[in-house]
């Protein structure tokens, strides 16, 4: 396929739904990233680097 | 580089992929400088250039030992071998080698020009001291290492202005190949800088954990999320889309494409973008860096590892935000251990890359069982991530692991290795300079007018510039804020 389709096809873009599954994928990751944040934060704080 | 390499239809299946042949090539060369631990000097025939006034001196083998050969020789040496070595690679990786031999000669000659006209005084002199030594009134006090500066802008030159010529040379403009083979001789001396720190060495380590927290879970969610909801991208734009801004760039994004059945093209496509972003970046962050960060380099070198996308130019920022770091801490008195900062940006990139195929496996999980499941019921298999992994990797780690094994160990020990290191080290500053000249001639910036692509441009610009650069700033300032790299001397 060209690029030429490819970006025809990007200024078409037709929707896609946004299922319910990716909403999970990014509330699982940005909790999980931010709990993980802060816990090393805390470690960060506690054990200071040398 | 894969964006040019995946697109490049004269490309034979490879005997071997980009990543093994970095892995063995930068460990054959990490070796042949170790053999000199032994009293034969098997590599000190690299060229190196001084900071200069007068050319006709500023070449010379690296070691004493072929001090004989005199500059030219040295140089007309590291020109044979690399010509040969990159020409039996570029073989295996089934490359044609017809055309490969030329172009790569040429690339050689004007990457190692270009470096060779930054080691000028009047860009490269520092400190006062240097000054006089030079007998300058004024330098652009970019260190040597500006010369990556002027091999980036002579690539984009050509990409730019001279297309047919940059066409002509691509079938060596491999930056994803050099800078793999330079990561794998950074572990070496990494691992020697460590070994003199190895509390704070950790230190980093442990905090390069919050990098891959970072670019997986939290870019990686906002920037597929506003791609879909804001954009309104399909998913098979989204995902590349999404690693390319938020992991490591090209390999992510083809990667992370190909875990989702994305067409091939879509991530090529989407990597032309990333390359040129992080060219931008490259031109801008160090400067911001410097500007900004100069009483916080371990901040800053964690900052370019977390916002400059693409493995060779976030590496390749993090040599130039160390020379610029250092030169304007030394103008004012405080000189640095050298090798921290780009030290700290390699650890950074190498933790997130390290996980490409864990977040393509993950993915690839949830794309056949709950997006797109298919017919046949066949679903992602765990030996996704051994395939998607970036095998240079394992080349760094073993230089890394035998660096700091000879370095603590009291029969070599720091002394004595250094030198060696600093051997191995030379010739990764020629695959830096061959990196940044690549990656000028691989960027061709037409591609952001190109018709049809502008949401595509929205999207990166959006994310990179009002997000992904600032939280990384935020969380390098959490974890680095008063770290700072030991004192020279």
């Amino acid at each position: 396929m060209s690029d030429e389709r490819l970006i025809e096809e990007l200024k078409q873009n037709e929707a896609e739904p946004f299922l319910p599954i990716e909403r999970t994928l990014v509330r699982v990751s940005l909790t999980v990233g931010l709990v993980l944040l802060v816990v090393l934060a805390l470690i960060n704080h506690f054990l200071p680097a040398a | 580089m894969s964006v040019v390499s995946t697109a490049d239809t004269r490309i034979a299946s490879p005997r071997l992929n980009e990543d093994w042949l970095a892995a063995i090539l930068g460990l054959v060369i990490f070796a042949a400088a170790l053999v000199g631990l032994s009293g034969t000097d098997l590599a000190g025939w690299v060229v190196s250039t001084s900071v200069w006034t007068d050319p006709t001196v500023a070449l010379a083998p690296f070691a004493k030992a072929w001090a004989g050969l005199g500059g030219p020789g040295a140089a007309a040496a590291t020109f044979v071998a690399f010509l040969i070595v990159l020409s039996f690679v570029a073989w295996v990786a089934g490359r044609d080698i017809a055309r490969f031999v030329p172009a790569v000669a040429v690339v050689l000659v004007i990457a190692y020009a270009s470096w060779f006209v930054g080691s000028w005084a009047n860009f490269a002199a520092v400190t006062p001291a240097d000054l006089s030594k030079f007998g300058l009134s004024w330098s652009l006090k970019l260190t040597n290492e500006g010369g990556f500066i002027v091999a980036l802008i002579v690539g984009l030159i050509i990409s730019n202005i001279f297309p047919k010529f940059a066409d002509w040379l691509k079938e060596a403009i491999l930056p994803e190949l050099y800078v793999k083979i330079a990561i794998v001789l950074i572990g070496g001396f990494v691992a020697v800088t460590a070994a003199g720190q190895l509390s704070l060495a950790s230190s980093i380590l442990l905090r390069g954990v919050a990098a891959i927290i970072e670019a997986y879970l939290i870019y990686w969610a906002v920037v597929y999320w506003v791609a879909r909801n804001w954009f309104g991208f399909k998913r098979e734009w989204a995902v590349p889309l999404a690693s390319g801004i938020s992991i490591c760039g090209v390999a992510a994004a083809i990667s992370t494409g190909g875990a989702i059945r994305a067409r091939p093209q879509v991530a090529v496509l989407v990597s032309s973008l990333v390359v040129v972003f992080a060219v931008i970046e490259l031109l801008i962050i160090p400067w911001l860096a410097q500007t900004f960060l100069w009483n916080e380099p371990l901040v800053a070198a964690a900052w370019v590892g977390l916002a400059v996308k693409t493995d060779g130019a976030a590496v390749a920022a993090g040599g130039i935000t160390e020379a610029l770091i250092n030169a304007k801490n030394a103008a004012v008195g405080i000189k640095y251990d050298p090798n921290w900062i780009l030290g700290t940006t390699a650890t950074v990139k190498v933790f997130i890359d390290i996980f490409i195929g864990v977040w393509a496996f993950l993915l690839a999980w949830i794309w056949t069982n709950h997006v797109e499941p298919k017919a046949d019921g066949s679903r992602a298999t765990a030996g996704e991530i051994w395939q998607r992994f970036p095998k240079f990797i394992i080349g760094f780690v073993i230089t890394f692991v035998v660096g700091l094994a000879l370095a603590l160990s009291p029969e070599v020990g720091v002394a004595k290795l250094k030198p060696f290191i600093s051997e191995a080290n030379t010739f990764r500053v020629i695959f830096f300079i061959l990196t940044f000249f690549s990656i000028g001639v691989a960027s061709n910036f037409r591609v952001l007018w190109r018709e049809g692509l502008a949401k595509l441009v929205a999207v990166y610009v959006v994310s990179l510039f009002g997000f992904v650069i600032w939280v990384g700033l935020l969380i390098s300032w959490l974890f680095f804020a008063g770290v700072k790299p030991p004192l020279a001397g």
